[in-house]
Formats: structure tokens, C-alpha cells, sequence
């Protein structure tokens, strides 16, 4: 089996790691993949996906309006806002891998 | 040992009020258990004061912190939603307070939900109340560790692999997962969407028959929620003697000798009530948890996906946008949750998929069908609730493979969508220990039943003093 490649999955996840976390991380996400890997063992040429777990059709709500929050209450845990919007850093003409 | 309607009784008669049961219950609160994140007592008196009457009225009931309340904090015990007030209350909620229900905090968990011992938590691990050198379990062990001392008399938690029912295992108490679908997930943090239900832990079966008959039944704002009918799953008293128990064989090894003694116990005494039982085999069994953690941590990855910092929660500054949203991120979560995203989104990525994701799916299907034939044969399954008692803290948190041994009981029921509960079985030294029963979809009061028939004959006498007087 092949070593995870941590540098490429905390990129595809967003998270910024720490050299020594990392290491940490890589260490425990080995053992973690070469447990998992078990299930290779299960013979399931003949079992057919799961599509749905309930016992019955999965009912429509009635396609009405409904009250929605406020903007005000949408905002209210931002940490930075300008006017009726959440703000972050630009994304464009920047390097953004 | 009062459940609620005796409550209820005592304050008709006028004996005790809800403002005296709310203040033994506060008073009750041991901070050394760090059962609480947040305790609500301001919210709590306001509860008070609407004087609603309903199935619920005057009893205060502890929510585990990733379930919201509209204007208190939830925090899932992470870093990451510091400071966040939901804006909306889950359904559940809204439900409970028509009821009259008194909320009396939040509870600590494992962070978003992911662990056994409740260690994993931003703000410290919770102790178990019987041996405070022991964990409560997880992830919902705030909820319980509040019930079994006293502080509440019955709780939320949410259960994906086992959260509500292995920490009733190991405080002593009744945990309920119900149906996947039976109980809207609406205002419930998300964690592993095609498992979690919201499950509810209390000290016996009539209570958490009450309480699931508040919060239960469809629910527009959850599209998984079923428009099937709510039982009066507290009308616990007929147990038909035709019913058959399957003992499934694969549930018993590699467990504790003093675990098998008491399920077998409890095996004993229902079957002298007439009730007959059957050995079955479920033979994919061995391979739950591995498929559990591909299913859940794959789903987790993308359900964490939001905490971005943009929207709610802390927010790092970086030097662009990406970078701002990866320092929140690393900033934001425990080692425990790092370590699940990574590895579900190694299970989703282009070269993993096919022999990771897409065969746990294929196996979830598998022991889906295991339980469906066993079930043409049988009408419950009776197992233990966990394969040992309590363990000590700090035993596991460095062991990630070990920290999921307890779910090999549970987890098949989440990956099947079966309803399941665990209730006391005894004690094995200073430590309570469960079993569990599980049903067929939608079978909440029959599996309340078997526990209300067990309570009868086999009263458990473990309850610690705050709780026996009341």
C-alpha cells in the first residue's frame, strides 16, 4: 500500500497544517487506511448499492412560501460584514491555490 | 427514583413545584463532572414563567451542544463555532418547549459528535459520575453523565455510531436511537447525514417514551423525516408473549466476561416471562466499524466543509482567501476531527473511491440485508451495549483505531437505520454496564416494551444517591 499523500489531501480539505502535525497526522492516517483497508475482504459481487435507507418514499413538502430568517439574523455571526453581506478576503487577480 | 409522570403527580398535588425541581437540579450540577458547556439557568426561569402545560411541563431536560436553541450558543464543543447563537431553534426543540419542557444547558460532547469518551471536547473532557477516573463515553456524554447525577432528568444527545447509546451503557441509564427518520434533524449540527439521528437518554423507558412521543413525527424542514404515524411509545405495559429474541452469536465474542454475564442475565429473567429466544448470525458483524468510519469520515469531510469562517465561527486572517479559510480551519479543529476529514476525503478522492467509499456502501448494503433476513425469523435482538464497562480517561486518545471498539455493537443499527435501545443491565464492580435491544424500522414501542417489561423483573438498583432521592 502507498503512503497517503497528507500535502495533496489537506489541500483538496482546506486545512493548513503544521510541520509537526502533519507528521502526527500522516503517521496515524497510515494506520488508520491500513485498517480500513479490511473491507477489501468482503465478498460483494452480488450485493447492489445502497440507494435510500428509508423504508419508504422520502416525502415532498408542500411547495409553499415560508418565513424566512432575516437578513439581519443571517449576518449575526459573521465577523465581518458590509452592508447586507458577508466579506472576505478578494479571491480574484490573486494567487489562489 | 421519580420518573416524569410522578413528577408531574407531585406538582398537581402541589408537593413540589417546577421552580423547586428546577433548583435541585441546579444545585445538582457538579462542575468537576464538566457535564456542561453551557448552563441555561436565566433561560431556564424564563421557561418557567410561560407555565406551559403539556406532556413535559416543569421537567428540566439537558441538550447536547450540537442541537440549537434559538439564542443560546452552540459551540459542537469546538474552537471553530466559538461565539456562534443559531438565529433558529431545531425542531425538537420548538417541539419540547410547546410541551413545556425546561432546558436546563448545554452539554459537552466530543467535538461535532466525533468520538467514545467525550475527551475530544474544546472544553475538556467530561467525567464519568460513578469513578470520575473513568469516561462518561461518547459523544453524547455530557447528556448523560447530567442524568445519571441528578442535574437533569432526562436529555438530547445524537447518535451516528452509537453516541446516545453506549454513554447510557456506561452511566447506567435507557439510550434510545430512534429510526433513521423518525425524529427531524432539522437545527441538529450535521455530522455523518445518512446516520445521525437525534436519540434521547433518560433513567428508564417510560420517560424516554414520553419524550419521544414529543419530538418524534414528520417534519417538513427535514426531508428525511417520515410522514409515518407516532406510536404512544410511553404505553409500555403489554409485552405479547408470542414475540422471539434473536441472539445474534457474532455480538458476544471478544467481549467482557462480566458483560456476558449480565446480558445473559437479563436473558434469564425475560425468558421466564414466556418470551422464547434464538441464536442468529450475522456474519458481516466484524466488518462495522471499518465500514462505519469509511461511511462516516467521508460524510463528515464534506459536512465540515462550511466551516469556512466566512459565515460563522472563528476566522483567522490570511494572506488571500484561501489562505484565510485554511488557517480558520487548522485553528479551528481538534486533532480527532483533522484526522477524520483527511481521511474522508482520502475515501472520496478520484484514486480511493471505488475501493474504499463505493465498497463500504456495497458492504452497508450487505449488513443491511443481514438484518432484514434475521429479521423474517426474529422480532428483536438482544446484545450487549458495549463490549466492556467504562474505560479510564486517557486510555485511548491516542490510539485511533481503539477509540472505536465500542461501536462495534452499535453502529450496525445507524448503518442499517434500525431503531435501538440500550438500557442498565447491571453493575460490574462500581460501574454500570448495558445491553441493548434492537427492532425492526419504525419499532420504537416494541423495543421500549422488551426494556419496560426488563425494568419490571429486573429492576436496576445502581442509580447513585442524587438520583434515588429524587
Amino acid at each position: 500500500m502507498k503512503e497517503v499523500d497528507i500535502k495533496h489531501l489537506s489541500k483538496l480539505a482546506n486545512i493548513e497544517l503544521e510541520r509537526e502535525e502533519e507528521k502526527k497526522l500522516q503517521e496515524d492516517l497510515n494506520k488508520i487506511i491500513k485498517y480500513i483497508r479490511q473491507i477489501q475482504e468482503v465478498e460483494v459481487r452480488q450485493t447492489p448499492n445502497t440507494t435510500h435507507l428509508s423504508v419508504e418514499a422520502l416525502p415532498f413538502r408542500d411547495d409553499k412560501k415560508e418565513k424566512p430568517l432575516s437578513v439581519k439574523e443571517v449576518l449575526s455571526n459573521t465577523k465581518e460584514q458590509y452592508k447586507d453581506h458577508f466579506t472576505i478576503n478578494r479571491m480574484i487577480n490573486e494567487d489562489n491555490t | 427514583m421519580k420518573t416524569i409522570p410522578e413528577y408531574q403527580g407531585l406538582f398537581k398535588k402541589g408537593e413540589i413545584t417546577p421552580t423547586d425541581l428546577l433548583m435541585n437540579c441546579l444545585k445538582k450540577i457538579n462542575p468537576s463532572l464538566n457535564a456542561y458547556i453551557t448552563v441555561t439557568e436565566e433561560f431556564a426561569r424564563k421557561g418557567l414563567k410561560k407555565d406551559i402545560k403539556g406532556k413535559l411541563r416543569g421537567i428540566p431536560i439537558a441538550i447536547k451542544d450540537n442541537i440549537n436553541i434559538k439564542g443560546v450558543p452552540t459551540t459542537c464543543a469546538s474552537n471553530v463555532l466559538k461565539g456562534f447563537v443559531p438565529p433558529f431553534s431545531a425542531t425538537v426543540i420548538e417541539r419540547i418547549e410547546k410541551n413545556g419542557g425546561i432546558f436546563i444547558g448545554k452539554t459537552n460532547l466530543d467535538e461535532f459528535g466525533m468520538g467514545s469518551s467525550t475527551e475530544r471536547s474544546y472544553y475538556g473532557p467530561t467525567k464519568n459520575p460513578f469513578d470520575e477516573t473513568k469516561v462518561p463515553g461518547g459523544s453524547s456524554g455530557g447528556s448523560a453523565a447530567a442524568v445519571a447525577s441528578g442535574s437533569a432528568v432526562i436529555s438530547l444527545g445524537s447518535d451516528t455510531g452509537g453516541s446516545v447509546r453506549q454513554p447510557a451503557s456506561y452511566c447506567g441509564l435507557v439510550g434510545l436511537k430512534p429510526t433513521y427518520g423518525r425524529v427531524s434533524r432539522y437545527g441538529l449540527v450535521a455530522f455523518g447525514s445518512s446516520l445521525d439521528q437525534i436519540g434521547i437518554i433518560g433513567r428508564n423507558a417510560v420517560d424516554v417514551g414520553i419524550m419521544l412521543e414529543v419530538i418524534a413525527g414528520y417534519d417538513p424542514k427535514d426531508s428525511t423525516s417520515s410522514k409515518k404515524e407516532i406510536d404512544d411509545y410511553s404505553n409500555l405495559n403489554e409485552v405479547p408473549k408470542n414475540i422471539k429474541i434473536g441472539i445474534p452469536e457474532e455480538y458476544f465474542k471478544q467481549i467482557d466476561p462480566g458483560v456476558h454475564s449480565s446480558v445473559m442475565e437479563i436473558k434469564g429473567k425475560i425468558e421466564k416471562e414466556g418470551i422464547s429466544f434464538k441464536s442468529v448470525s450475522l456474519p458481516t458483524t466484524g466488518y462495522i466499524i471499518p465500514t462505519y468510519q469509511v461511511i462516516s469520515y467521508a460524510e463528515a469531510s464534506s459536512n465540515l466543509a462550511r466551516y469556512d469562517g466566512v459565515r460563522y465561527g472563528i476566522r483567522e486572517t490570511g494572506e488571500n482567501f484561501h489562505d484565510t479559510i485554511r488557517k480558520s480551519r487548522d485553528a479551528g479543529f481538534l486533532p480527532e476531527v483533522k484526522r477524520r476529514i483527511l481521511v474522508g476525503t482520502f475515501v472520496l478522492s478520484s484514486e480511493a473511491i471505488a475501493e474504499y467509499y463505493e465498497r463500504a456502501d456495497l458492504i452497508r448494503r450487505l449488513i443491511t440485508q443481514e438484518f432484514n433476513e434475521v429479521f423474517g425469523e426474529v422480532d428483536y435482538l438482544l446484545t450487549p451495549a458495549t463490549p466492556t464497562p467504562a474505560f479510564p480517561i486517557g486510555e485511548r486518545t491516542d490510539d485511533p483505531i481503539r477509540m472505536h471498539v465500542p461501536d462495534r455493537m452499535t453502529a450496525g443499527a445507524n448503518l442499517a437505520g434500525l431503531p435501538a435501545v440500550v438500557a442498565p443491565a447491571g453493575m460490574i464492580g462500581n460501574l454500570p454496564i448495558g445491553y441493548q435491544i434492537i427492532g425492526k424500522p419504525f419499532d420504537e414501542k416494541g423495543i421500549l416494551s422488551v426494556v419496560r417489561l426488563a425494568e419490571k423483573i429486573a429492576p436496576f438498583e445502581g442509580f447513585l444517591k442524587e438520583v434515588r432521592d429524587g
